[in-house]
Parts: structure tokens; C-alpha cells; sequence
């Protein structure tokens, strides 16, 4: 059975993940239906932008921990599926977090471009005995947040409500509780309606300025 | 416990098990830096790195007024006096001034274990970068924290570097250039410091936080430390695409730790 399913709306792709009862823990089945999600969106050239969502009011607790308990072979390993994170997609993709949004989930939202976060929503790596590598999040938190804050989730377990979130750069917007999947489909279309195309958000060249001297950062943009 | 006292006692050390709590002890002078404490300072960071026994330290200072207030500006003038400059700025260009500064104002990159400072009071110039070199502050409601060289005449100069990975740039350089010390509350909203805490309970709850660092292993804080120091400065693709050795889910640690995590999975 599929723990994932899409539909567009418009321009929009909507992905939601459907693991109600495992709270959206990222199988290793999940991780590549999520591939094929982006490869569906990246396929099509009526596609412009997606909106990542998890059903049951939670985004996804991350790994599938009993998964990598009793599993051989490729399900025992804690590493992310190749391709599982969005940077590397031309089009922008908006996380719609409702809940606990933890761990390899939380690794996942902070990979999508914008994030619209319900009351409620928490973030973080609250399980302090899962030893896996956040590699993405040490890369990415410092960038969006701050050194601190990012060490601070990355070492004491901490997480962070949806106002905490917000104030520290982590969070685009809030919404009301059960709102985060309608405000992202509705903030995507808008978007989408703006841009007119997929390659107008120029989405891998904006990635690209983060990190890079401002003179460089410049003669790139005269360019662009 | 055990308590010890570092030769000077200009800095109190004593052990909580794998934490070790430094404490900056010139109340008198707010604690600031001189009378030999960068010099203690940095023994205990080097000796802190070497222990293997020891995994996370606390900053703190005596008293209740002041984390530290920054260089001893007074002792400062009087070895400018001795040194026949005319000005403890003559004195901080002074290539004998450079080598006792404390190896953890930011530039911990060799150091893989957490520092956390415990701000208990005014935190100020040299002692806002000594706070802002550790990777996590806890700070107290009635502290605050500034760069007010500026004010002095004085212009910030040892690691307000690290400044600007915590706040946006705008906001950094509103802090070097106006020279306005942060009251707590806003510190914590500009992302500055991690905890906001009432008085007299900073090293009690960084103590908490080092405790729950301590639940992880080496291989997990160090790989993580590693990597978010070499990214930072780096662009984003570039510093994802880096690889690393010793991953935490190779460690022993981990089999064991799945095993305990099954018990109260999924996460609330």
C-alpha cells in the first residue's frame, strides 16, 4: 500500500504523506515514494511548484525507527535515500507542517523552500537516543537561524514550538491549527499565478548565493 | 564532586561528573579579564579539550552583578603606564596583550565538545565575546549583554566575528556600532542566547543542558560540531556535499541507543 499520494492542483503538485498511524515515519518505502514525487514534479512541465504535507496533524516523526530495528540490509540503514531532499529540484516546494515535525521529518521540511507552520507544529531531534547524522540540518540551520540555535537543537534535544520557530527564522508564517495545507496550496497557486513558469523562481540560483563572498554573490546576480 | 581551586583562584573549577563548571572569580572587578584569569582560562579550555573524562563545560561568573565585563580596563592602564603608552587602546594593539586571550572566544574550531555559558549578570565587550565564542548561553532575566566598546572609544575587535553567525547582519552591526547593551528578553528574541532564566539559576539550568548533551555520544557531538563549523562561511551546496568520517550510526553506541528509542517510539 502506498504511504504516499499526489494530485495537482493547477500548477500546483500536493504530496501528502499517509502513515497516519506511524506518524508519517519515513520508511525507507515512504523516502523513495518521495523521490518519485519530486521526479514527478521536476517531469512536468506543467508543474511549477509543490506543497509537502503530512496527513493526522503530523508532518512526520522522521526515521522508522522499528523499521531500522528489525530491518537487513537497506532498511537498517539510517542514511537519508539518495535524492530524498528537495535542494536539488528547479522548483520551489513549500512544507505545510502540521505537529510534531522531528527528526529526519524536520531534516525534510528545513530542505523545502518555504515553511508554513500550524499552531501546534514543533521542531526538532527529540529522540536523544537515535545516534543518526543530521547532515542537512547542520548545514542548514546555522544559514536560516543562527549558530546557536542550531547547536542547541543539535545537541540538547530541544525542540521548538511554532512562535519560537517563527521568531527564529525557521518558519514563514503560522496558521491556525488544521490551516497549514490550505494556506500552502493557497500561497503556492498564488505564486504559481506570479511567476508564470517554473523557471522564474530561478530557485538553484537564489540557493546559490548563501555562503558566497558578497563581491562574488554580486557578479552573479549582473548575470542572472 | 570534587572541588579544586586553579592556582590563581581567579577561576574556580569543580566537576559535576563529565561537566566541567569554570568560574570567573574577580567579582570585585566583574570579573573581568586580567589578574591572570585569560591566563586560567585558558589552561582549564586546554585541559578541558585534553580530558577525555570531561564532555562538556560551563562558563560562569561569581557574584551576583557580573558574568564579566571584558578586559580590565584599569589594569590595563596600569601596564600602559608601565609600558609608557599612553592608553589601554595602545596597550590592546600590543602584541603582549594578544597571546592571553581565552582560546574559546570563538575560535574553539579544534574543540568538538559543547561550551555553554551560564550568563548570570552584565556580560559585556571581551565577556560578550567569551560568551558568544561558546556554543550555547543561558543567560539571566536581569542580565544584559553588549559590545559597548564603542562607547569608550574603544572599537570591538577580538571575535565580534562570531556575531555575525548569531544575529543577521543589520542587527550585528547595530550592536558593534551603537555600542547598546541587549536586556535579556531581547537577546533571546534576536536569537543571541538560547534560554532566558530567572535570576541565580544560570549554571543550575546549563548544568540540565549539559546533562542532556552528556545522553549523547562522542562520535554523535562530535560529528555534529565538526560539521556545522566547517559548513558556516561555506556555500550551502558546497558544504552539503561535504563528506565526513565517523558517521554516529557506525558508532557501537548505536544498535543500543535504536533499542531504547523503540521503547518510547513514536514521539509524542
Amino acid at each position: 500500500m502506498p504511504s504516499l499520494a499526489t494530485r495537482h492542483e493547477g500548477h500546483v503538485l500536493v504530496i501528502e504523506m499517509q502513515r497516519p498511524l506511524l506518524k508519517n515515519a519515513l520508511s525507507r518505502a515512504l523516502q523513495h515514494e518521495l523521490v518519485s514525487a519530486w521526479q514527478e514534479l521536476e517531469g512536468n512541465d506543467d508543474l511549477w511548484i509543490a506543497v509537502l504535507h503530512g496527513v493526522g496533524g503530523v508532518f512526520s516523526v522522521g526515521h522508522d525507527v522499528p523499521e531500522l530495528a528489525r530491518g537487513e540490509g537497506d532498511e537498517a540503514d539510517p542514511e537519508p535515500v539518495t535524492g530524498l531532499f528537495p535542494l536539488e529540484l528547479s522548483r520551489p516546494v513549500i512544507a505545510a507542517v502540521e505537529g510534531p515535525c522531528y527528526g529526519l521529518g524536520f531534516e525534510l521540511a528545513l530542505a523545502c523552500d518555504l515553511r508554513i507552520a500550524a499552531e501546534g507544529a514543533r521542531f526538532g531531534f527529540p529522540d536523544q537516543h537515535l545516534f543518526t547524522s543530521h547532515k542537512v540540518a547542520s548545514v542548514l540551520l546555522p544559514h536560516m537561524a543562527s549558530l546557536g540555535i542550531g547547536l542547541d537543537l543539535l545537541f540538547t534535544g530541544k525542540t521548538l514550538d511554532a512562535r519560537r520557530a517563527e521568531e527564529v527564522r525557521l518558519v514563514n508564517k503560522i496558521v491556525p491549527e488544521g490551516q497549514a495545507l490550505a494556506e500552502g496550496v493557497a500561497a503556492a497557486r498564488d505564486m504559481a499565478q506570479r511567476f508564470g513558469s517554473a523557471e522564474a523562481f530561478q530557485k538553484q540560483a537564489i540557493w546559490g548565493f548563501p555562503g558566497l563572498p558578497l563581491s562574488t554573490a554580486l557578479n552573479l546576480a549582473r548575470r542572472m | 564532586m570534587t572541588t579544586e581551586t586553579a592556582p590563581a583562584e581567579v577561576l574556580l573549577l569543580r566537576r559535576e561528573g563529565p561537566v566541567l563548571i569554570a568560574t570567573m572569580n574577580r567579582p570585585e572587578r566583574m570579573n573581568a579579564l586580567g589578574g591572570g584569569l585569560p591566563e586560567a582560562l585558558n589552561e582549564a579550555w586546554f585541559d578541558f579539550k585534553d580530558d577525555p573524562s570531561l564532555r562538556v563545560m560551563i562558563v560562569t561568573g561569581a557574584g551576583d552583578r557580573a558574568f564579566c565585563a571584558g578586559a580590565d580596563l584599569r589594569q590595563n592602564d596600569e601596564r600602559a603606564r608601565a609600558l609608557g603608552a599612553e592608553s589601554a587602546q595602545a596597550l590592546l594593539d600590543a602584541d603582549a596583550y594578544r597571546g592571553i586571550r581565552p582560546s574559546f572566544n570563538g575560535n574553539n574550531f579544534g574543540l568538538w565538545k559543547p561550551v555553554i555559558a551560564a550568563i548570570n549578570g552584565w556580560c559585556l565587550a571581551g565577556g560578550c565575546e567569551l560568551a558568544m565564542g561558546c556554543d550555547l548561553r543561558v543567560i539571566e532575566e536581569q542580565a544584559q549583554i553588549g559590545l559597548p566598546e564603542v562607547k569608550r572609544g574603544m572599537g570591538a575587535k577580538q571575535t565580534t566575528h562570531k556575531l555575525y553567525f548569531l544575529t543577521p547582519l543589520s542587527l550585528g552591526l547595530e550592536i558593534v556600532w551603537t555600542g547598546d547593551t541587549l536586556i535579556a528578553q531581547t537577546a533571546y528574541q534576536l536569537g543571541l542566547v538560547n534560554e532566558v532564566v530567572p535570576k541565580g539559576k544560570s549554571v543550575e539550568r546549563a548544568l540540565e543542558l549539559a546533562q542532556q548533551v552528556c545522553r549523547y555520544p562522542n562520535t554523535y557531538l562530535q560529528y555534529h560540531k565538526l560539521r556545522v563549523f566547517q559548513s558556516i562561511g561555506l556555500p550551502v551546496d558546497y558544504a552539503l556535499a561535504l563528506q565526513q568520517r565517523d558517521l554516529p550510526h557506525q558508532s557501537s553506541e548505536f544498535r543500543e541507543g535504536l533499542q531504547a528509542s523503540l521503547g518510547h517510539w513514536p514521539p509524542k
